[in-house]
């Protein structure tokens, strides 16, 4: 009776361990997910932010081409509103509007007028 | 005895599988991560490819501006107004090398673009490089 007792209590405790154990890795592969997914988010947004500094890079290169180019063709030239690149440092060169680090120098002065609209002189 | 075997082979089974499993996952999510990362990393290469192309097109027409305004480009004021490195002129006509200037030290990229002009009633080839 007895012996039959101690043996039903060890094979709980053996039980419980092991459903500790289960626990444990469980909870190891929830970190290890978890550490996955993070990673995955970082990488991702890694990403999206190159491709986004390429784009913006590009758009930015075309339009001061044209820029130029208009300059050099027309001696004074308005340029559209909706440009993705904004003139700094005295209209010589040309910053993205979405990523202001994103920068073009420029060949021709951009100069803006009373009314807000720019312009660019063959100088 | 052999009840206690079967469960011990089930349980080492389970966590070799588990273990494959998360180094599968480690090793795809690793891939994944490399091929976004080079992927990124070519969006960002061929974007300077192309703004280094278009920026020695555009210098390329200031400095036959220039030129046609009886004027010599001032190098070595356009790269430090242009914050670049490197910047070149190159003329020359079927004979040779009729005059050639440069400012800066040359960095790992140099864009070039070659233009024809008329000067002085002849044919010549202007080449504009900026790094």
């Amino acid at each position: 009776m007895v012996a039959r007792q101690e043996s039903q209590e060890g094979a709980r405790g053996a039980r419980g361990q092991s459903s500790l154990e289960a626990l444990l890795a469980f909870a190891a592969l929830l970190c290890a997910l978890a550490v996955l997914a993070h990673a995955a988010r970082a990488q991702s947004d890694a990403f999206a932010s190159a491709v986004g500094e390429a784009d913006a890079r590009t758009s930015l290169a075309r339009e001061a081409f044209y820029i130029d180019l208009s300059a050099s063709i027309v001696p004074t030239a308005e340029l559209q509103r909706n440009l993705s690149g904004v003139p700094i440092s005295d209209g010589k060169w040309l910053a993205s509007r979405r990523i202001g680090a994103v920068r073009e120098p420029l060949f021709h002065r951009i100069s803006v007028d009373a009314k807000g609209r720019y312009y660019v002189q063959n100088e | 005895m052999c009840k206690m075997n079967d469960a011990k082979r089930t349980r080492a089974f389970w966590s070799i599988d588990a273990a494959f499993a998360l180094v599968l996952s480690v090793a795809m999510f690793a891939m994944f991560s490399a091929v976004l990362y080079a992927a990124g990393m070519q969006a960002l290469d061929g974007a300077g490819e192309a703004s280094g192309a278009l920026l020695s097109a555009r210098f390329s027409y200031y400095a036959l501006a220039q030129a046609d305004g009886g004027k010599e480009a001032d190098l070595q004021a356009l790269l430090e107004g242009m914050g670049r490195e490197y910047a070149s002129l190159r003329v020359a006509d079927s004979g040779g090398e009729l005059s050639f200037a440069s400012a800066g030290e040359k960095p790992g990229a140099v864009y070039c673009t070659t233009r024809l002009d008329v000067r002085e009633g002849r044919m010549v080839k202007l080449e504009a490089c900026i790094g």
